[in-house]
């Protein structure tokens, strides 16, 4: 049936479409033949022939009108009428370049920005991460307590080892311990972050070496051959891409690895700069902890999550029992889906940046939409001679849509150039610490995102103007033609409901804005602890052979402080294992002496920082009570302590803790004062400090304090002074501590400023709005105010009677968005630090601020309206 | 469209398929037959049928021809297709049973 219906049709649409005048044409002459034999049997019947003609052209009703009921039919008219409404609009558009140049770089403005965030939002969520069906990967963790690093406190190989032989929910069950090496080549040593896997890793990741292979089930067992896979950027950074370094062995700290293979571009897994993948083999355990390794596993095809997490709480520990957590114990696993890992906390901030800046587009959008009301009511006299000959209302409200839709799509692609350069500034500005920022870009997705919302927003913002337009009545059209007097009431109120709309929008995205921005400047005054002026920080690992025993460090650390102390200007120096506000490197539990260790209550877990004796006195930190360490405090003299305070309250709540031991690290001799190490935005969690020569740590900071001048010019001569020590050592994250601070809060200080910066474009777009809205009601009227005027009104009557209108506007705007603002806000709370979601000096501060800027935008016109001269007034038509 | 009120909703159309189906004819006669046919009865105006004409070409029901009419004009002849021959066949089959349907509604019997 419809190929043979297809038979007859297509041949047709093809004619309408391509040999449209020719049927037009034939249209013509059928209906004028029509008509003249209407008329010939007319006057044969006697009429007279113009009366004839009459009667024929009565019957058929209209010639013109018939002509377009019969175009109608054609089916493909809509791509005719398409083609001549886009000439049209295209023409109207450039006949008024005022107009069309404000309203597109408005709307260009709106849809730039959001596809700007759109790209990044493409970038980070939205693309498939490198892994073979990555939606079945989860990560593991034990809980813990906050000190012992919280949700994603480590696995104990142990636990590995028991989660494997109870496991039934996952196909496979790998684990990793992120590492770093000194890579020696020629004379330029270098730190390269690293990741050592089980054997299974890439298999459980369903990733394939590029070249070469991944690793073999024996070479993650103890006394395993070392080999190493590299990633794709350090092979081409460092051999040039070279596929001769396969096989070849490569000098990591020390050690000889032999390449095996290379990984696919892109893989950043699991952290983002890894350079490396070397395997754990692993002994044995004979107790429960250590505890250091991530879980990654492999849901089996038809397990959910909810349903592995379940029978993950249901596992016992079997194998050989720790201090505290004894076999038989039931396991608190936190299972997390491997994108949550990836991405994080970024994604709640990446949707919230998208919404306020749709907010924003949505906010440009009325801003156009009010300009094309005005414009509609400039084209009266146009529409209504549209009515007149014909034109149906849908017919106009499509001319008008495509009008707007025209519209849109210019400020599309000037929206897409703004994008494209405005992506190119967020990623400078980004921080590091943003994940997959590389996979950030215009791709199909933001095309088509960028199109869909470009003609959603002229379908949007065209809708209300032409059904304006093209409602207008034909008498009321000639009345308005005649005389300006009032305002059409349901235009006006079109534009009242933009302006409200508007108004209560950009109330969301300031207070949005504005929360998020106390948080920042909150945790940016967040005390830290320490003195940060003026300190060069930086990272000395030691590995390889030269640093295979403690006292190759305890002759190596004071022989480095001692160089360093004597270089000109240097007023203190320190070493440490951690440094605030975010280093640390392991947190441990611990026993104080004489105390017995009380039964199913959690274990006492403290930060282990480890200190070379001048560090409190370098960062600034006050002794409570004892003393500091000094340098009699060496390898061979009586182990001593310090304790935070924190840890003073919390475990020494009613006693003096000087002189109290704690088991395996000493008598404690002082108290000092609170120092953030886990980040400014978590809790103070307890600290115990060592002396280094006592305890013992690889990855020492160099800390420096200058005495007056900038620290990073001190850098070259304590590079000069490590090299003369070890010319083989690396230096990484070289920095001063003001900037370890800045990059620590980085992250809420990008988003802080993008969104503060989209709230200060709605803002001004609403003020424009809200002036225009005003202005044009203004000049609406200038006539009705010149008869107040002449009446008797004073200016400050008239004066109040503009602004009294704006206010009620600017007021309602204000009350919705702030009851919207506080119905969303809920959904910030965990980007927010110390600030309430509905924080009221924020609320109120917004609402003066909306409130005020609005006023002052109804304020200039309604000064213009104070000065109308009636005269001239009445005789303005 | 503007539709003949008091013509049933797509009778029109059969109406037209049937004439055409008895011999081909341009608008101008069919109009007139129309006219002959059925008296004032069925009151079709000249402005609705060019455009249910034009309908029934574009479903492919009809096809057009320009020839020689026996005036000596040119004019469009329109005539039957072979879908419009079994589309004619459906809607009067739709017809009679309607109708028929609806006379033995009116035929009943007040109690």
């Amino acid at each position: 049936m419809r190929p043979e219906h297809w038979l007859y049709t297509i041949p047709l649409r093809l004619r309408s479409l391509f040999h449209r005048r020719q049927a037009d044409q034939e249209l013509d002459e059928e209906l004028r033949d029509h008509i003249e034999r209407k008329t010939e049997e007319y006057v044969a019947k006697g009429l007279p022939l113009n009366e004839a003609r009459r009667q024929a052209l009565l019957e058929m009703g209209g010639m013109e009108k018939r002509k377009e009921e019969c175009r109608d039919t054609r089916r493909v008219n809509w791509i005719q009428d398409l083609i001549q409404d886009l000439r049209f609009g295209l023409r109207i558009l450039c006949k008024s370049p005022g107009f069309t140049a404000v309203a597109v770089v408005t709307l260009a403005l709106g849809i730039g920005a959001n596809t700007a965030i759109f790209s990044v939002v493409n970038g980070v969520l939205l693309k498939s991460l490198p892994f073979g069906n990555a939606e079945r990967l989860v990560m593991v963790w034990n809980r813990g307590a906050a000190a012992a690093g919280g949700d994603r406190t480590p696995l104990a190989f142990a636990d590995l080892l028991d989660w494997r032989a109870q496991n039934h929910s996952f196909d496979d069950i790998a684990a990793f311990q992120a590492d770093s090496f000194n890579y020696v080549s020629g004379d330029s040593p270098e730190r390269l972050q690293a990741a050592e896997v089980t054997a299974n890793f890439f298999s459980v990741l369903d990733v394939q070496a590029q070249v070469g292979r991944t690793f073999l089930p024996e070479e993650d067992r103890p006394g395993g051959q070392h080999v190493t896979l590299l990633s794709n950027g350090f092979w081409h950074r460092r051999f040039a891409g070279d596929l001769q370094v396969l096989g070849r062995t490569i000098n990591l700290g020390g050690e000889a690895y032999t390449v095996i293979g290379i990984l696919p571009a892109g893989l950043d897994f699991p952290a983002k700069d890894v350079a490396l993948w070397t395997t754990l083999q692993l002994q044995p355990p004979t107790r429960r902890g250590p505890y250091f390794l991530t879980g990654i596993a492999r849901l089996k095809k038809n397990v959910s999550l909810q349903r592995a997490r379940i029978e993950m709480s249901t596992l016992k520990t079997s194998y050989p029992s720790g201090q505290h957590i004894l076999s038989g114990q039931q396991f608190n696993f936190n299972v997390l889906p491997v994108s949550e890992f990836i991405v994080g906390d970024v994604r709640l901030a990446l949707l919230v940046l998208l919404a306020a800046v749709t907010l924003v587009l949505l906010i440009a959008g009325a801003n156009v939409a009010n300009l094309m009301l005005v414009r509609g009511a400039a084209r009266v006299k146009e529409m209504s001679l549209r009515r007149a000959l014909g034109a149906s209302r849908p017919r106009i409200i499509r001319q008008l849509l495509t009008e707007s839709t025209l519209l849109a799509l210019a400020s599309g692609a000037l929206g897409m150039f703004l994008a494209a350069v405005g992506v190119r500034v967020l990623l400078k500005l980004a921080p590091d610490t943003i994940p997959r920022l590389s996979q950030v870009g215009v791709d199909e997705r933001v095309l088509g995102w960028t199109a869909l919302v470009s003609v959603l927003t002229g379908l949007l913002f065209g809708l209300a103007p032409a059904w304006q337009t093209a409602g207008l009545s034909l008498d009321e059209a000639l009345k308005e033609g005649a005389r300006t007097t009032t305002e059409n009431t349901s235009k006006r109120r079109w534009r009242n409901l933009l302006m409200v709309t508007e108004l209560a929008l950009a109330v969301m995205v300031l207070i949005s804005a504005g929360l998020l921005a106390k948080s920042l400047w909150r945790l940016q005054r967040v005390d830290a602890g320490v003195r940060t002026e003026r300190i060069l920080t930086m990272q000395i690992p030691l590995r390889g052979p030269r640093y295979e025993k403690a006292q190759q460090l305890d002759s190596f650390y004071p022989r480095l402080l001692e160089r360093i102390q004597a270089l000109p200007s240097v007023r203190a120096v320190a070493l440490s294992n951690s440094l605030p506000p975010d280093s640390t490197e392991y947190s441990d539990d611990f026993s104080i002496e004489g105390r017995p260790a009380a039964t199913n209550q959690p274990p006492s877990i403290a930060y282990m920082i480890l200190v070379s004796p001048d560090y409190f006195r370098t960062f600034g930190v006050p002794l409570r009570s004892g003393r500091y360490f000094t340098t009699a405090d060496a390898a061979d003299s009586p182990r001593v302590a310090i304790i935070s305070e924190t840890t003073a309250r919390q475990f020494f709540p009613n006693e003096n803790p000087i002189g109290k031991r704690i088991t395996e690290k000493g008598e404690i001799v002082g108290v000092v004062g609170d120092v953030r190490y886990t980040g400014l935005a978590d809790s103070m969690q307890p600290a115990i400090y060592e002396p280094l020569s006592q305890a013992h740590s690889w990855d020492a900071f160099l800390s420096v304090k200058a005495d007056a001048a900038d620290p990073m010019s001190l850098i070259a001569a304590a590079r000069d002074e490590i090299k003369a020590l070890d010319h083989e050592l690396p230096l990484s994250q070289v920095n001063t501590l003001e900037g370890r601070f800045t990059t620590a809060v980085a992250q809420p200080r990008f988003r802080t400023t993008l969104i503060a910066s989209f709230a200060a474009l709605a803002l001004v777009l609403a003020v424009v709005g809200t002036y225009g809205v005003t202005s044009y009601s203004v000049t609406q009227r200038t006539h009705e105010i010149g008869i107040r005027v002449a009446l008797g009104a004073e200016p400050e009557n008239v004066l109040k009677l503009v602004l009294g209108q704006g206010a009620v506007l600017a007021i309602t705007g204000v009350l919705i968005g702030l009851a919207g603002a506080f119905a969303l806000t809920g959904l910030l709370r965990s980007l927010l630090f110390n600030v309430s979601a509905t924080d009221w000096p924020t609320f109120t501060g917004t609402a003066l601020l909306l409130a005020g800027t609005a006023l002052l935008g109804c304020y200039l016109p309604a000064r213009r309206a104070m000065r109308v001269d009636p005269m001239v007034a009445l005789r303005y038509e | 469209m503007s539709k003949p009120s008091d013509l049933v909703q797509g009778t029109l159309d059969m109406l037209l398929l049937k004439f055409l189906a008895l011999e081909p004819m341009n608008g101008f006669a069919v109009s007139q037959r129309l006219k002959q046919v059925s008296g004032d009865v069925l009151q079709v105006s000249d402005g609705s049928l060019y455009p249910a004409l034009h309908k029934l070409e574009q479903e492919g029901w009809i096809t057009a021809e320009w020839k020689t009419s026996e005036y000596g004009r040119r004019a469009k002849y329109y005539s039957l297709t072979r879908l419009g021959r079994r589309q004619l066949e459906k809607e009067a089959d739709n017809w009679g049973r309607l109708s028929s349907a609806i006379s033995r509604v009116i035929k009943l019997k007040e109690a």
